[in-house]
């Protein structure tokens, strides 16, 4: 059996490959297979799922492609997920889709599909529209209502129906990929020096490319292995980083995190873990899946809902990883994120939680800067900060109040 | 401000000149207006400019314009204070700077330069962008009021449909008609009123005649030379249009800007002294710098004939759209779909960008170049709005391969240090010299 190290190399260099090679090996498997590819934070990939079809998450092309092409189609004031799709579809480098989907996330990705859809010739491009509020009786039975318009959109593409029993089939599968995917982060939090953040990362972002099917018995390859490790706790601050729902940072950004910090929880991927319990696996499939949407999601920067401050889930999600700090860093132009970083920085203020704000770039090369401001907090914490209850005899007071 | 002050300011302000100072009147005394109807018992509504206004005004719900109070923070050249008030709270330089400059107004006791603003006691977060819902938790967490989202999906057009168009199209009608019943609770809730059926349908008559006049003032820009120029001037009409819908006095507003250009064009008066070039502008104005980019065009003689945004005064009821009286609610939804962001596939935007539309965008800026004889198209991109700006330079590659010539500028709705003059400048001269190059062409060609 491979190690997990093997595995998360694998995993690595498959998420490293700007060509997709995977995907693309993929249809050349699948003779007629269609490829949907989604852009963050939330997708609905069972029902693509469900139709024999591969979903596949875009999210840029890192750091390792060069912005050439891209700039001439898209002004300075974007984001670096925007802008190196962009490249990547100018590019070639996406021809594999037959459909991109996009969502009303921002001012800049509500413009993704269409952008993408004047440049790929033949490519399908749609919206799909969440509810602008989530939290009113309206908003289960009008995402359902859309829902019912993507499947059809969907069977367009595949040419065949797509049976709600194949959908909850679907959803059986996700909500097993979901729970494994929990209970990684469950591992991190309790003990994060047998997984780390960045080992974590790259476990969850290779299922945004594999078929689901194939994704379940790597996580369970590696979960079972995981307890097994022969590694022991340092002496590390426990921070939870907040900021990444959308644009992914780099993989050295987590990594000079990580050197001076143990990231027990994040936001990283967030569409993978948006919906924080199973999705129910009986009944109207589409439904369940809006009703999990509207009723069943972790707080995110991109969703508005009336019912609950955004401050409150992330102080819970501060509480339940016993984090001593946060780090508050979101893209770079991502107007979702800098916005929320002050709410959750006054939050943070107000509950006696120190914080460090931040900003990164998928495509960002140097990472000088990030280490020795983490390293100052981390140290800052660990010896001097007195308002986080750290004394430098002990690893510091975990935060465990929820006020508001 | 109120509509009865605004009409005495149209009653006895001659034509020529008036229609500036009529829209510095209509929103610089917006703020004394608000406190007397607060003092009055009426409530404190904050929008964004495409909101409900018509429906909220029924509810004598006194109205503040986030993103105008903003711009004529700009404009006044007293909106950097503010924006690095909310920058040292801790607000990023790369947001929205309407966002940026209101935060440094809560920050500053709500002293704005045109008077003390009252704090809201409802939000209403239109979804026309997404910075909105940002925008209204922001003010959320400042005051504690609620906030009210009026959500209306946006669509894509496409050349076919593997569902039906028209069915989709009734249901998220009902979806927006369901919201707005949930509004009318919200606020008679608030207020304590009941909803006045009779005198909102009275608002949306006021609004249709403001619409009608709206298109016919937008539409004199076809006259050579043109009689006001889309920019500098239009967006003074717009902004006085949108503090005024749904009023006598937004009536009376528009008409006065209409004689006024009637006369101008009997006169024989263009909008710059020797007209040579009409230019399209797409997005909003440097406010900052309001008259500068405009004026160095006009150098060249040339002059700015249409912007998509002159569909804001009106929402909707464009060219032959009118609300329907007979039955308001569902008429109003419709209008609120049919807005200029391809809400309604059915409908495919006239005038407009359509900028997330999908498909058609190129052909109707091409129809907008020809409707309008305009000869060329400036792109204004802005830092803080994706929503304007995201496809600008994707719109370039494709309009620009039809031989349309394109400028695309960059800058900044409220923050002036996004504004590079010298660059700017160049460009201009640059893109002008080109079009002289070409008309000079052309005409040794035809010769």
């Amino acid at each position: 059996m491979p190690t997990i190290e093997d595995v998360v190399q694998s995993c690595r260099e498959q998420i490293e490959d700007s060509s997709f090679r995977s995907v693309v090996d993929w249809k050349q498997r699948h003779p007629g297979g269609k490829v949907v590819g989604y852009f963050p934070v939330y997708f609905p990939a069972e029902i693509v799922a469900a139709a024999g079809m591969l979903p596949v998450g875009i999210f840029g092309g890192g750091n390792r492609i060069a912005v050439k092409r891209a700039d001439a189609h898209m002004y300075s004031f974007m984001c670096s997920i925007c802008k190196t799709t962009t490249e990547l579809a100018l590019n070639g480098q996406l021809a594999f889709l037959d459909a991109f989907i996009g969502h009303p996330i921002c001012d800049a990705a509500r413009h993704m599909p269409s952008l993408l859809e004047r440049n790929m010739q033949g490519l399908l491009g749609d919206l799909l529209y969440y509810p602008g509020s989530i939290g009113t009786p309206l908003a289960v039975p009008y995402l359902r209502r859309e829902y019912v318009r993507i499947r059809q959109l969907f069977e367009h593409l595949v040419g065949h129906p797509i049976k709600d029993e194949d959908l909850r089939d679907s959803i059986r599968q996700y909500n097993e990929a979901r729970r494994l995917t929990r209970e990684m982060y469950a591992i991190r939090r309790q003990s994060p020096w047998l997984l780390t953040a960045l080992e974590s990362y790259i476990l969850t972002r290779v299922g945004t490319l594999l078929p689901v099917q194939e994704y379940i018995p790597l996580l369970r390859q590696v979960l079972e292995q995981i307890p097994k490790r022969d590694r022991r706790p340092i002496d590390k601050v426990r921070i939870v980083y907040e900021g990444a729902f959308c644009e992914q940072p780099p993989l050295e950004f987590i990594q000079a995190l990580e050197e001076a910090c143990y990231v027990v929880d994040d936001d990283f991927l967030l569409g993978a873990r948006l919906i924080k319990g199973d999705v129910a696996e009986h009944g109207d499939p589409l439904l369940n899946l809006a009703e999990a949407y509207c009723n069943e999601t972790t707080y995110c920067s991109t969703q508005h809902d009336p019912r609950r401050a955004k401050s409150d889930g992330f102080l819970e999600k501060c509480r339940t990883a016993e984090a001593q700090a946060v780090i508050l860093a979101p893209a770079k132009f991502c107007e979702p994120g800098l916005d929320d970083q002050v709410h959750f920085m006054k939050r943070a203020e107000r509950e006696g939680l120190p914080s460090l704000q931040m900003e990164f770039q998928e495509r960002m090369k140097d990472f000088d800067g990030i280490r020795v401001q983490t390293e100052t907090f981390a140290e800052a914490l660990l010896f001097y900060s007195e308002s986080a209850g750290v004394s430098p005899e002990s690893t510091g007071t975990r935060f465990t109040g929820v006020g508001k | 401000m109120r509509p009865e002050a605004l009409s005495d300011v149209v009653k006895t302000t001659s034509t020529t000149g008036v229609t500036r100072q009529q829209t510095k009147a209509a929103v610089k005394n917006a703020f004394a207006d608000a406190w007397q109807a607060k003092e009055k018992g009426n409530k404190i509504c904050y929008t964004y400019v495409l909101g409900p206004i018509e429906l909220l005004r029924s509810f004598d719900m006194y109205l503040i314009f986030p993103e105008i109070g903003a711009a004529n923070m700009a404009a006044k050249k007293t909106s950097l204070p503010y924006i690095q008030k909310a920058e040292d709270y801790g607000y990023a330089s790369d947001t929205c700077s309407y966002v940026t400059a209101d935060v440094g107004l809560y920050l500053s006791d709500m002293n704005h330069p045109f008077g003390k603003v009252p704090k809201p006691d409802l939000v209403l977060n239109d979804t026309l962008c997404n910075t909105y819902y940002k925008w209204s938790e922001i003010t959320q967490d400042f005051f504690s009021c609620p906030i009210f989202t009026l959500d209306h999906p946006v669509r894509m057009a496409r050349k076919e449909y593997p569902y039906d168009l028209e069915a989709l199209y009734q249901e998220d009608k009902r979806y927006v008609v369901d919201q707005l019943k949930r509004l009318i609770a919200a606020c008679e809730e608030l207020t304590g009123k009941s909803f006045d059926l009779d005198k909102f349908r009275n608002n949306l008559d006021l609004a249709n005649r403001m619409g009608a006049l709206w298109c016919e003032i937008i539409d004199k820009t076809r006259h050579r030379p043109s009689p006001f120029d889309a920019v500098l001037e239009g967006y003074n009409y717009m902004g006085g249009a949108t503090t005024l819908k749904g009023t006598e006095a937004g009536i009376a507003y528009l008409s006065a800007i209409k004689a006024d250009l009637d006369q101008r064009i009997a006169e024989g008066k263009g909008a710059v002294p020797e007209e040579r070039f009409r230019l399209l502008w797409m997005s909003a104005p440097c406010y900052p710098y309001f008259r500068r980019i405009p004026e160095m065009f006009h150098r060249s003689g040339a002059v700015f004939v249409y912007t998509p945004q002159f569909m804001q005064p009106t929402r909707g009821t464009y060219r032959a759209q009118q609300y329907d009286l007979s039955r308001p609610l569902e008429s109003y939804a419709e209008c609120l779909m049919d807005y200029f962001h391809a809400r309604n596939p059915r409908r495919p935007p006239q005038w407009s960008m359509g900028w997330v539309g999908g498909g058609g965008e190129i052909d109707n800026q091409i129809e907008l170049l020809h409707h309008f004889s305009a000869d060329g198209i400036v792109y204004h991109a802005i830092k803080s709005c994706r929503m304007n700006s995201a496809s600008l330079a994707d719109f370039r590659e494709h309009v620009s391969r039809r031989g349309v010539p394109i400028l695309m500028l960059e800058s900044d709705i409220a923050d002036p240090r996004f504004f590079s003059e010298a660059q700017i400048r160049n460009r201009i001269e640059a893109f002008m010299e080109g079009l002289v190059e070409k008309k000079l062409s052309r005409v040794a060609a035809v010769g």
